[in-house]
């Protein structure tokens, strides 16, 4: 089964995704933070991260570079997630190494045709 | 009262003496005043020294008439000054003249005991009040009074100073004369200067008065400013406070539809919860993009984009919304037309408010969108327009439909109107971000076009004539090869980690 790891600090949006997602299929793990979220890319191994980038005290861009840093973890596919379309963030989201991005609140189709993309690229690129 | 009647007569009569270019620099003309109101008044009163000297000596001779001519010379002053110019020549000679004059007297009726000698004191005085505060100028002053100083007692030495013709009784008449017109003359131009140093002063004021207002209002613009700022700061961090619980309202909202066992009042119900929701959802993103260009802290980006494409992804997205209202969104694009640069989002967004609005206004219509070249002449390079057959908008409404969060008074309530009292003042001041035109004709009854001008260089760049379908320019093209080159080099670090990996 393919595991998503979904980091999300807002208790509903986690509940609300991961609800969805899970009956799409998916599992789930989650990371409330991006210290959690960089441990748990390890420990829970996950075919795919979501990362919200407004995150507390490390923020998903850093928990993004942290996780790309470690070879262990550098090959997990991870779409950012953030409130605005802005530019700068669309920018920063690809200087982290983020291999997508959408914006809150999503649009649930399209961040599945998203991950699925995301999943497909990562397994050609594997092989 | 009288005085100062006379005063104003006066400096009447001597303005006329001044030549333009003096008159136009204020310290110039003050100084030029007081050099014309001491030539015009001075001869009147100097002129009772000759006179005296005229009635009481027994001699008249050469003494006499020369000391005459050169005190009532100085009424060839004024028009040589404003024939002439030459302001600061005009001076000299006449310190020199009014030197030659004291000095003349002094010297022939008297020596170092004439009766002459108070007139001394009028030289500098005169002098200095002339020049004003050229320092090269004082400097030839003093110059002028050693080298007379100095030829007067070199004269003195080779020649006796001659005996004086008048009696004692009549020198001292004399004496009373000189001393008083002396003082008359001193007196006349210390008021006349201090009527100058006064208006002088009143001015200064004046413009300390004006400085200070202008600073105050800088001061209460830079307040108004600030507070402006600090308003679209607030209610920018307020909608993103705003967003969180909206999206959960409708991500729930969804949930719910997705387990809905097909009960249609329930499924309706969500509908409307899910459809409010992004109502209010597309509400607050307005007004945070309003206070994000109001704050200035609206982001801009530029990209290569077809229009027609672009317009057609509009038309697309809103056509379940105006099939609602019984409309049909139609999208032309006129061939040929190449791409474009400029901030693709917000050009969605513009043409969405305008498609967005259209269909609001129109019941069972065809709404048309174009993409077009704008039409010879305009300074743009390409037009996209949205036509409408709604009701249209009295002129006299439409100047403030872009400016004004207004709302058309029909029977629809703000609830049906989609936002549409954001979304046009959002349209244009999007448009003045990205560099483009927005512009809307209307006519009651008929309908309403909406167009925005994307314009040539700059923001929008399109290929020129004949080269349309032109690619973008080269360092979009270079940008775009060095961002793959980058992207394979990663794949392939990678790869070999990855292979590493499989090896241990």
């Amino acid at each position: 089964m393919t595991k998503l790891l979904l980091v999300e600090d807002n208790e509903n949006n986690r509940d609300m995704l991961s609800r969805r997602l899970i009956r799409q299929g998916f599992e789930i793990a989650f990371a409330l933070d991006g210290p959690e979220a960089v441990a748990g890319a390890v420990s829970e191994n996950p075919d795919l991260i979501l990362m919200d980038v407004a995150l507390g005290a490390m923020s998903g861009w850093d928990a993004t570079l942290a996780i790309k840093a470690n070879p262990a973890t550098a090959d997990i596919p991870i779409i950012a997630l953030t409130a605005h379309a802005l530019a700068s963030d669309r920018k920063r989201s690809v200087e982290v190494g983020c291999c997508d991005y959408d914006t809150k609140p999503v649009d649930f189709p399209r961040l599945l045709g998203k991950i699925h993309a995301a999943l497909v690229h990562a397994k050609e690129a594997q092989s | 009262m009288a005085l100062s009647n006379y005063l104003d007569q006066l400096t009447r009569f001597s303005d006329w003496f001044i030549p333009a270019d003096l008159a136009a620099n204020r310290e110039q003309r003050e100084k030029a005043r007081l050099f014309l109101y001491s030539h015009i008044c001075g001869p009147f009163i100097g002129g009772s020294v000759p006179l005296t000297i005229w009635l009481f000596d027994e001699t008249t001779d050469f003494r006499v008439v020369t000391l005459f001519a050169s005190i009532f010379g100085f009424w060839i002053f004024p028009p040589l000054l404003k024939m002439f110019g030459r302001y600061y020549l005009l001076s000299i000679v006449s310190v020199q003249n009014l030197i030659f004059c004291i000095l003349w007297s002094c010297y022939f009726y008297g020596g170092l005991s004439s009766p002459m000698v108070a007139w001394v004191l009028v030289i500098p005085l005169l002098s200095f009040m002339y020049v004003g505060s050229s320092a090269r100028m004082r400097g030839v002053l003093i110059g002028q009074f050693l080298v007379n100083g100095l030829i007067y007692y070199t004269l003195c030495n080779w020649f006796t100073s001659p005996a004086v013709t008048m009696t004692t009784g009549a020198l001292e008449a004399l004496g009373i004369v000189s001393t008083i017109a002396a003082c008359a003359y001193v007196t006349m131009m210390a008021l006349l200067y201090a009527t100058a140093l006064a208006s002088q002063v009143e001015l200064q004021s004046e413009v300390d008065r004006h400085l200070a207002t202008a600073a105050d209002l800088l001061s209460a613009t830079e307040d108004a400013r600030r507070s402006s700022t600090a308003k679209s700061d607030f209610i920018a961090r307020m909608s993103h406070e705003l967003r969180t619980p909206l999206n959960a309202i409708i991500g729930y909202s969804e949930i719910l539809l997705d387990d809905s066992e097909g009960d249609p009042v329930e499924t309706r119900d969500l509908n409307r919860i899910r459809e409010a929701g992004k109502h209010l959802l597309k509400l607050v993103n307005r007004i945070l993009d309003l206070s994000r260009i109001e704050a200035g802290r609206m982001e801009k980006s530029s990209e290569w984009i077809d229009c027609g494409q672009l317009a057609q992804g509009v038309v697309d997205d809103l056509a379940p919304a105006a099939a609602k209202h019984g409309d049909k969104i139609i999208c032309t694009v006129e061939p040929g037309l190449g791409l474009v640069s400029t901030d693709a989002h917000k050009l969605k967004q513009i043409v969405g408010n305008l498609v967005e609005n259209a269909v609001q206004y129109t019941r069972d219509g065809e709404i048309v969108v174009s993409v077009s070249r704008a039409e010879s002449g305009r300074d743009d390079a390409l037009r996209i327009a949205v036509r409408d057959k709604g009701p249209g908008i009295a002129a006299d409404r439409l100047p403030h439909l872009l400016n004004n969060f207004d709302v058309l008074d029909d029977d629809k309530g703000s609830a049906d109107s989609g936002g549409a009292g954001l979304g046009l003042p959002l349209a244009r001041r999007l448009c003045e971000l990205i560099g483009a035109n927005i512009s809307i004709e209307s006519k009651v009854g008929q309908g309403t076009v909406a167009s925005v001008w994307l314009p040539r260089g700059g923001a929008a760049t399109l290929g020129e004539e004949g080269d349309f379908g032109l690619a973008p320019p080269q360092q979009d093209i270079d940008a775009l090869a060095s961002l793959g080159a980058a992207m394979r080099a990663t794949q392939a670090q990678r790869s070999r980690v990855n292979d590493q990996a499989a090896v241990g």
